[in-house]
């Protein structure tokens, strides 16, 4: 079948505007280090790139509230380790005080060391996080957990609301602590609950006034404090590490996602290379045969 | 002779003609649309000489146009179909990078908000991060408008690509009715001129770019120009006329090609209309704008409509950081309802972001038990009535109804229906009662207010949850029949008649203004024809303002005088005095104290029943003043054993029922008296609302409480003497409950199909994607069909320059030859002349 002349220059062109295209096509891939250039490139890869992002970003969300929970609760650690050092500290005054041989005026100086002892206490149940929200008041954030009345008794002020906040798919991690189930009320022998601060009142007035039966009582109410106290931070303990299993997780999670975004979005830098060589050489011989072949005409060789 | 010199002019001439042609296609190498001319020489008639013939020469016949018309229409049908896919292509790609887009796609900016409504649920107190989820919120919104423009910006381009071909198109028909006027004046497509015919063709080409036709060749080289099937009637080019097209807009956006002018079928008389359009440029325009960007467009805007009602929903039933109920978080703008470009934001205070719920339980810190509570609400689902019975529910004020209910003897009662929480200023009256019939008022939890005291068997018939009962609920009487403050929840609820001071309107007499009104003391009548009653009458059979009046010792019918007497002998305590009238047909009941804000209320003791008070000539009514606080089940028992009808008549004022609002209203509190009994208290009113058991399993979570829609929930078995307190969460900043929710509806399935918000936005990018995919294969196979065919054409009608070369040299060759022939002739003619 014969060639018409304008079809022969036409086709050339077309074919070497096409490897053109190829060629420039593989240079921004280069540049950029990504196979997808935009979703058109690739649109049935478009919806997998879009939904991996999400996931990765999710993740990294996840992390984030983690953190926040992790620094809370080494917060509360502290604020509760140091309430357990105090609460032995009163014991061990309480069995010095409830000792015989002790005279009033010497109750009276472990009386005030009490005193001091008891007003760390409230501070300590006082304690803030870095946003400056009160650990111990339930939801009340910004309400000081434990408020001195005018007459010296202890008021609880938060409420008992136990936050969630989310820490991956299908997990949620507690989050706020109410102030009186830490410093949580003893129940007696005689089946009376008294609180926390009215307990330790009680048992500092009976120093004062060195009521043998009363700083015994106290120092019962004591053990008890203290065994709550340290179920309390054990109770912490755990959930830190909860959270920081969590964590392992999402960060694995997060590798593993970030790798299969890239099999599908990052550049194969060798292979693209070698195809940019090909296209190159593919180019210069259509160029050249181009010139060799167009140059052949008849009207040349007719003199 | 003269023989050889015509025969060689003739040849001359005929292959000067020739070398013109050839020179012609030299010349015409690269016209568009030129299709390759051929001469045809042919013989000359022989001439008879003698016995036999002589050849005269040859002669130039005609140009011969290398055309085949089926190799041309090919070409024509496959540069429709690919030019159907660019532009489909084309915007399919442009529709991808702007939905799958990471600074203009939807899922990044949907994904920041679920993540600042994740960080503000662990820290609800921060007013940073409230900003921080408004800012998010509103990047939602406004991406949904950005997302939205763009599409429009789509389909307005579409339009005007559309309506620009549209044009062309009608300039080509045109311009082709021209050139049918020109070639009609040859008869034959032979002796057209061959440069008509391929202005023609080229026409036809182009406008089969534009739109897929159909062409009818008549012999003299007319063409008839048509879409679709009615190749006669619905055609655009006919002879010299031509038909231009228009492009309308319907109302809901889609683009209809029509005629200008729509023609008549002359047979059926009927508007004949322009066939779709299937291919070409135009042909793919409107198959994207149908199926990729219409359908996105209405995904967008259904996505947006999800996204508004749901969060709307939670952050509704949250409470902001003011202690107020939440509003809308999202919205349309006025003239946008319902579509993604008017979406919007409705809250700028990032102190009404709503994180917290409802509701909060507070464990009594001095619990000796170690139970923490959880509390929920969920919308209940009482069975039994939903409000009052039949005609009943319609009574609102001014309006007043009366039913007929039915008692029968297996289930002694009528259900009169629920007075629902918030049904105000109620009055139900039981009229003309036998003496076994009473009204029965009972709450949900089994609290009897009015009526008489049950007996074990009416209280299995009454107390079960398919009347509407609360489950686990028990029967309690501490509040029947009561007074004053010692009422249910404080509710002024009273069974008897009542008579209560009336308003009186007031006007200035000269102005006309309206004063304050004056109140009329309050009168209660009996009257001589309506009194029955015969003693002896029991103490207590009657109560006037709570007061149990005494016995009357008297036998027979009772006069009005005998009960004047017997009112007024009590008239200390209950305020009451009797007077009779001047005719003493009637006695008239009226207050000694607070004449004109008391009330009279004569009601029935422990002795008496309705049927009593009908004797005196009244019918016994419930009377509630002012918003019932709790739902109330009402009902008629009757007794006696026999069958009988209840005839009830009821109106009320209003109904502004919402018992979530009321439940927060007042703080409940749940008090354990044993490890497992435990009462509900309303603490305003310190009123005992239920009395229940709870089921424990030892060594499994005791069973949650339910009531009217709270649940609570607790982590061990309480123990006896724990509270907890239940209370409406104004103040708790801290939590997060409704945050939480919101951070859930990422994940929630709210979209058809099952799938969640962001599934469904990339599902869709990816069925954009395969009608992306599916064009490119199509647009690839059609270019390999169309350079077929084009090679085709171009191998019959293209110009091939050496082809041309060769030829110029042959028809040099035979003109010499010619041109030779004539030079002979011209020589043997001197040789003829020389002969002397």
């Amino acid at each position: 079948m014969k060639i018409s002349t304008s079809m022969l220059f036409d086709r050339a062109t077309e074919r070497m505007s096409t490897i053109q295209n190829r060629l420039a096509t593989t240079q921004a891939q280069m540049a950029e280090t990504k196979q997808v250039l935009s979703p058109s490139d690739a649109p049935d890869q478009a919806a997998a790139i879009q939904r991996l992002r999400g996931e990765v970003q999710r993740q990294e969300s996840h992390t984030e509230a983690l953190n926040v929970a992790m620094r809370r609760f080494s917060a509360e650690e502290t604020a509760l380790k140091s309430s357990s050092d105090i609460l032995t500290r009163i014991k061990e005054l309480g069995l010095q005080a409830a000792n015989d041989t002790l005279g009033p005026d010497d109750r009276k100086a472990v009386g005030v060391e009490l005193k001091a002892l008891r007003q760390e206490l409230v501070s300590l149940g006082n304690s803030r996080d870095d946003s400056g929200n009160y650990l111990f008041s339930g939801t009340r954030v910004k309400t000081p957990a434990f408020l001195e009345g005018a007459n010296g008794a202890v008021v609880y002020q938060g409420d008992h609301t136990q936050t969630q906040i989310p820490a991956g798919v299908e997990r949620i991690v507690q989050f706020t602590r109410a102030g009186t189930d830490v410093y949580s009320r003893v129940v007696r022998d005689n089946g009376e609950s008294v609180g926390f601060f009215d307990a330790l009142d009680q048992m500092i007035q009976a120093v004062d006034n060195s009521n043998t039966p009363g700083i015994q009582q106290g120092v019962a109410d004591t053990t008890q404090m203290s065994n709550s106290m340290d179920l309390s931070l054990a109770q912490t303990g755990s959930d830190q590490k909860v959270v920081q299993s969590q964590l392992d997780v999402l960060d694995e999670s997060k590798l593993r996602l970030k790798s299969s975004l890239s099999q599908i979005e990052d550049l194969d830098y060798a292979s693209a290379v070698t195809k940019m060589n090909k296209e190159m050489m593919a180019l210069q011989a259509a160029m050249g045969s181009f010139s060799k072949i167009s140059s052949l005409s008849l009207f040349e060789y007719i003199r | 002779m003269s023989d050889l010199l015509s025969i060689g002019s003739a040849g001359v001439g005929a292959y000067q003609r020739a070398l013109a042609t050839v020179s012609n296609n030299i010349a015409n190498v690269s016209t568009d649309g030129y299709t390759r001319q051929d001469v045809s020489i042919i013989s000359n008639q022989p001439r008879q000489i003698g016995g036999g013939y002589i050849g005269t020469g040859a002669r130039f016949d005609a140009v011969r146009r290398q055309f085949d018309a089926f190799v041309e229409s090919n070409l024509r049908n496959s540069n429709s179909e690919l030019k159907s896919q660019e532009p489909l292509l084309s915007y399919v790609n442009r529709l991808i990078d702007i939905m799958g887009g990471e600074s203009v796609g939807l899922t990044t900016a949907m994904n920041q908000f679920f993540e600042a409504s994740r960080s503000l649920a662990s820290d609800p107190a921060s007013t940073i991060a409230r900003s921080s989820f408004l800012q998010d919120a509103e990047g939602v919104a406004s991406r949904f408008r950005e997302l939205s423009g763009q599409m429009e910006l789509l389909d307005n381009e579409t339009r005007q690509s559309v309506q620009t071909d549209v044009g062309q198109i009608n300039a080509y028909t045109k311009q082709l009715a021209l050139l049918n006027n020109q070639l009609s004046k040859n008869a034959s497509a032979d002796k057209q001129p061959s440069e008509l015919l391929d202005q023609r063709d080229l026409l036809l080409r182009s406008l089969s770019g534009l739109v897929g036709i159909k062409t009818e060749f008549s012999a003299n080289g007319e063409v008839l120009v048509s879409m679709g099937d009615s190749n006669s009637e619905g055609y655009l080019v006919k002879n010299d006329q031509s038909r231009p097209i228009i492009i309308k807009t319907s109302a809901n956006g889609d683009l209809n090609l029509n005629y200008l002018y729509p023609p008549t079928n002359p047979v059926t008389g009927q508007q004949l209309a322009l066939p779709p359009v299937t291919s070409g440029k135009i042909g793919g325009v409107l198959n994207y704008r149908e199926q990729v960007l219409t359908p996105s467009s209405s995904a967008l805007n259904d996505l947006a409509m999800t996204l508004a009602t749901e969060a709307n929903a939670i952050h509704r039933n949250g409470i902001d950081a003011e202690g107020q109920l939440g509003g809308d978080l999202f919205g349309f703008s006025a003239d946008q309802a319902g579509k993604a470009s008017g979406f919007k934001t409705l809250i700028q205070d990032a102190n009404r972001v709503a994180a917290a719920g409802q509701f909060r339980v507070m464990d009594n810190p001095l619990n000796s038990g170690d139970a923490q509570a959880r509390v929920g609400y969920q919308t209940p689902d009482f069975s039994g009535a939903s409000g009052l019975t039949g005609l009943l529910a319609e009574a609102q004020k001014p309006a007043i109804s009366t039913e007929m209910l039915g008692i029968g003897i297996s289930q002694p009662f009528a259900t009169v229906g629920l007075v629902q929480q918030g049904q105000t200023d109620l009055r139900l009256t039981l009229n003309n009662p036998s003496a076994t019939q009473s009204f029965q008022v009972l709450t949900r939890d089994g609290r009897h207010l009015l009526g008489t005291t049950l007996n074990q068997n009416d209280q299995a018939m009454l107390m079960k949850s398919a009347n509407g009962m609360e489950p686990l609920a028990t029967y309690n009487t501490s509040y029947l029949n009561q007074s004053g403050s010692n009422t249910y929840m404080d509710m002024d609820i009273f069974m008897g008649v009542k008579a209560e001071p009336i308003e009186n309107q007031q006007f200035n007499e000269i102005s006309g203004a309206v004063l304050a009104p004056t109140m009329l003391p309050a009168a209660l009548k009996l009257s001589a024809s309506d009194l029955q009653l015969s003693g002896p009458v029991a103490a207590g059979t009657f109560q006037l303002n709570g007061i149990d009046m005494p016995a009357i010792t008297q036998s027979g019918p009772l006069s009005l005088g005998a009960l004047q007497t017997w009112i007024n002998g009590k008239s200390g305590d209950t305020k009451v005095t009797a007077t009779l009238n001047a005719d003493g047909n009637s006695l008239t009941l009226s207050r000694t104290t607070e004449t004109t804000t008391g009330d009279i209320r004569l009601g029935m003791g422990a002795n008496g029943n309705p049927a009593d008070l009908q004797h005196l000539g009244f019918g016994t009514s419930i009377y509630i003043k002012g918003k019932a606080a709790d739902d109330l089940l009402v009902f008629v028992t009757d007794s006696s054993g026999n069958p009988s009808a209840a005839n009830i008549t009821a109106q009320y004022t209003s109904i502004d029922n919402n018992m979530k609002q009321a439940l927060r209203a007042t703080p409940l509190q749940v008090h354990f008296k044993t490890d497992t009994q435990y009462e509900i208290i309303d603490t305003k009113t310190q009123t005992v609302l239920a009395e229940r058991s709870l089921a424990v399993v030892p060594g499994m979570q005791p069973a949650s409480i339910s009531y009217r829609g709270l649940k609570l929930e607790f982590s061990t078995a309480p123990k006896q003497g724990d509270k907890f307190n239940i209370d409406s969460n104004t103040d708790g900043i801290g939590n997060n409950e409704a945050m939480l929710q919101m951070a859930d509806l990422e994940n929630a399935h709210v979209m058809p199909g099952g799938l969640t918000m962001t599934e469904s936005y990339i599902e869709h990018v990816n069925q954009v994607g395969n009608v992306a995919r599916q064009a490119s294969i199509a647009k690839d196979a059609l270019t390999v069909v169309y350079d077929q065919a084009k090679q085709t054409r171009d191998g019959i009608s293209g110009v091939s320059l050496d082809q041309e070369a060769s030829d110029l040299v042959r028809y040099q060759q035979a003109y010499q030859a010619n041109a030779k022939v004539m030079q002979v002739a011209s020589q043997l003619f001197d040789a003829i002349l020389q002969v002397r």
